[in-house]
């Protein structure tokens, strides 16, 4: 009873073009146009205006010290107003600015300072930029220092004199700070949940425009399980498209997770459909669910906490996060492929997103047999 | 001309508050209720006091002292663990974002001038989280180190006034520009008012376009589009940019009101750079009306072009890293311009000129978009076949 209903649910949907261009046209897409901006991975090469009023030997050693970091390019300037000027503009994003004394005053033991100016607008730039220069900075600073205690004597101990504590920084999960390996996961699992919220919408506003009926036979159960079954089809479909295929294609990592992330990603899916379908109960027109649900992508993808972190939302925030399947979906996509977690890492995930299972199948199914015997 | 222009506004304003109540909701409720949620996520501002355990297993006076500087730094909360399998198992649970171990031998170390060892894990994938807590943990480090150096260089026999000269031969000067607090609401909250707005805008002009087209109502203005096909679409168009210009100075104005984000340029400049962006979506809008003449193929293609704009316009990453199709691609979009003007203007307080040729370029690249989707849309309206089935 319900395999036929499945079956011809199925090809109802495959003969509705809106239906196929959202839910195949959609994935395939937007797996290839979210990740596309980032697809250098980390802001190489940045332009930084350097001013030597100096140009000494150490003040260009300083320069060619700056031009070995990977992360900044840095472009000669003659005066410091012509470097504001374009910094300004967005032709450079920092300046170097190097005193007329910078050597004189080095070999003379005056403390010489650099002056550096970041552009704190943007936080990329501002990143890599004040990174790359005081690097640079630094270790000129620190071959000047072991000299100096070389020379008062302190022999091979000038390393451990100029360097008390020794600091071991050991970054996890992203060591290069990557933007791709970082938010692909997550906006795969956002890509799969609105999507497949907007095409039960559609589906159902389609049908209340052509108030057509269900046939005697079937029970809204059946007719429940039936729409929900048929919905999980295209969820593991979007499963193989976008975390097999895809994640191939981009050279990520956790492959060997993946029936882990199968089996939590299926319970999302119930969760995800169980929403989908209770929200179409408002959906009288084919088009209002895209309308209505394509710009809650944002907040949504913000919410899950994969950009600013969860304990600085208010509390009111924190709650409503707990509300939706994308929310689980994607920590626990983090969790899995960006932290290299284990099933045992995901158990809170999993009992929430069980939870909401549930809750969302129970009033699916109330929105279905609301609406019996009209088709929903 | 002005009759004309009455009789749409007066149109679409029936459409929108009286005949399709959902439209009046989605225009003016539920821009407030996605910006309202999004800067209420980013109300704290500031990420600072971020969890770090501590595992101090030296527990001596120099341990102790590293702990009290922890403390006092404005981007970290430590926390003290007993053991580092204890404090990273709650790093991996999400409870801290990072664990500093102290040696065992730290104080001996340091007493014994052969080099103290920290380690330090820092949960990178939260990029914003773990490049402060990196930040945080150098610079208390860092303090540290050059105190421990000039008390070790005054035990060699520098005299007090050479100290600066030893421990710190070159030193950095750094001026923080535009965003010193590094106030994340002033470059994210300004990013996303353009990417909640384009959303908005392009799929509000296209639905009440192309609903006209569905239900037949658009017979009624079939004369217009006859005789004077850009004055009814510029009527149409307008009513919305009208609309949104509104909506766009309260959202704006909350943002500014609210978080203190400073105006250090021309706050006139931004309201016509808002104009400007508010007429180049419409217009994209419209084109995209124009060139389908169906509703939901046109949303759909609203959502394509729309909802992934937010990874294109600099603001999570910068528009000069990404590969070449992708500039192309942010270059049209119009909330790429409208956030170099929020820069310009409201952080930088520079560049007027760099303003000015953003909206030049916003209305030129809107106008041509007017005339061609003015265009198609008329070519729809003018003919039955075109319209929705009789209802």
């Amino acid at each position: 009873m319900i395999i036929p209903f499945i079956v011809k649910e199925l090809k109802e949907l495959l003969k509705d073009g809106g239906f196929l261009l959202l839910a195949l046209g959609g994935p395939l897409f937007y797996s290839f146009f979210y990740p596309f901006p980032y697809m250098h991975d980390v802001a190489r090469q940045i332009p930084v205006a350097v001013v030597d009023e100096d140009n000494s030997y150490l003040s260009r050693q300083l320069v060619r010290m700056m031009r070995a970091e990977e992360e900044i390019k840095p472009v000669s300037y003659s005066a410091l107003s012509e470097a504001k000027k374009a910094l300004d503009r967005r032709e450079v994003f920092a300046i170097v600015s190097l005193d007329k004394d910078f050597e004189r005053n080095m070999l003379k033991s005056v403390p010489q300072q650099v002056h550096i100016y970041t552009d704190a607008s943007y936080p990329v730039y501002y990143k890599q930029t004040t990174t790359a220069l005081q690097r640079a900075i630094k270790t000129v600073s620190a071959g000047a220092e072991i000299k100096k205690l070389q020379a008062l004597g302190a022999g091979p101990a000038a390393v451990i004199l100029r360097s008390p504590v020794q600091l071991n920084v050991v970054n996890l999960y992203s060591p290069t700070g990557a933007y791709r390996n970082y938010l692909v996961p997550a906006i795969f699992v956002a890509v799969a949940h609105q999507i497949m919220l907007i095409v039960i919408g559609l589906r159902a506003g389609t049908l209340y425009e052509r108030k057509r009926r269900y046939s005697a036979r079937l029970t809204p159960f059946s007719v429940w399980l039936g729409k929900t079954l048929s919905f999980l089809c295209l969820m593991a479909g979007y499963f193989v498209y976008l975390f097999v295929l895809m994640f191939r294609l981009y050279g990520f990592s956790g492959g060997e997770r993946l029936v882990s992330w199968f089996l939590f990603y299926m319970l999302f899916s119930v969760a995800t459909v169980g929403l989908g379908i209770t929200l179409s109960r408002w959906f009288k027109e084919r088009e209002t669910p895209i309308l209505f649900i394509v710009v809650t992508s944002i907040p949504l993808v913000f919410m899950s906490g994969i950009i600013w972190p969860v304990w600085k939302m208010p509390l009111l925030v924190q709650g409503l996060r707990l509300c939706v399947p994308m929310t689980y979906g994607i920590t626990g996509a983090v969790r899995l492929f960006v932290m290299n977690g284990t099933w045992a890492d995901i158990v809170p995930y999993v009992c929430g997103c069980a939870v909401l299972a549930v809750v969302f199948s129970y009033t699916a199914y109330r929105t279905v047999k609301k609406r019996y015997p009209v088709q929903l | 001309m002005k009759q004309i222009w009455q009789q749409i506004i007066r149109r679409e304003w029936g459409i929108v508050f009286k005949r399709k109540k959902s439209c009046g909701f989605f225009m003016c409720v539920y821009p407030f209720v996605v910006m309202g949620v999004l800067l209420a996520i980013f109300s704290a501002q500031v990420l600072d006091k971020i969890p770090l355990g501590v595992v101090d297993n030296s527990q001596g006076y120099y341990s102790h002292e590293l702990t009290r500087a922890l403390k006092s730094n404005r981007f970290l909360d430590p926390r003290p663990f007993p053991t580092v399998a204890a404090a990273k198992k709650a790093l991996e649970q999400g409870r801290i974002y990072g664990v500093l171990a102290v040696d065992e031998t730290y104080d001996k170390d340091l007493l014994k001038h052969t080099g103290a060892q920290l380690n330090a894990w820092i949960n990178n994938e939260y990029l914003l989280v773990g490049g402060n807590l990196t930040k945080g943990i150098l610079s208390v480090v860092g303090y540290l180190q050059s105190k421990y150096q000039r008390s070790a260089l005054a035990g060699l026999g520098v005299p007090p006034a050479m100290l600066e000269s030893f421990a710190a031969p070159l030193q950095v000067s750094e001026n923080i520009l535009y965003n010193p607090g590094m106030n994340y609401i002033y470059f994210l909250g300004l990013g996303l008012l353009p990417a909640v707005l384009q959303l908005f805008v392009c799929m509000s002009v296209c639905y009440a376009l192309l609903w006209d087209v569905k239900t037949r109502r658009v017979k009624g203005l079939r004369f217009g589009f006859r005789y004077h096909p850009y004055i009814v679409s510029a009527g149409r168009v307008g009513f919305y940019v009208g609309g949104y210009f509104a909506i766009f100075v309260l959202l704006l104005g909350m943002i500014i009101l609210f978080f203190k984000t400073p105006v250090e340029g021309s706050l006139l400049r931004t309201l016509c750079g808002g104009a400007a962006f508010i007429y180049l979506t419409a217009c994209t809008g419209l084109l995209i009306a124009g060139c389908t003449n169906n509703l939901r193929f046109s949303l759909s293609i609203c959502a394509i072009y729309a909802a992934p704009a937010f990874a294109y316009f600099g603001v999570s990453f910068p528009v000069q890293s990404m590969p070449l199709l992708a500039r192309v691609w942010a270059e049209l979009m119009s909330g790429t311009h409208l956030n170099r003007i929020f820069v310009n203007e409201l952080l930088r307080g520079s560049n007027a000129g760099g303003t000015w040729l953003e909206i030049g370029f916003m209305l030129a690249v809107g106008t041509l978009f007017f005339i061609l989707g003015t265009k198609g849309y008329a070519r729809w309206v003018k003919h039955d076949k075109y319209l929705g089935p009789q209802l």
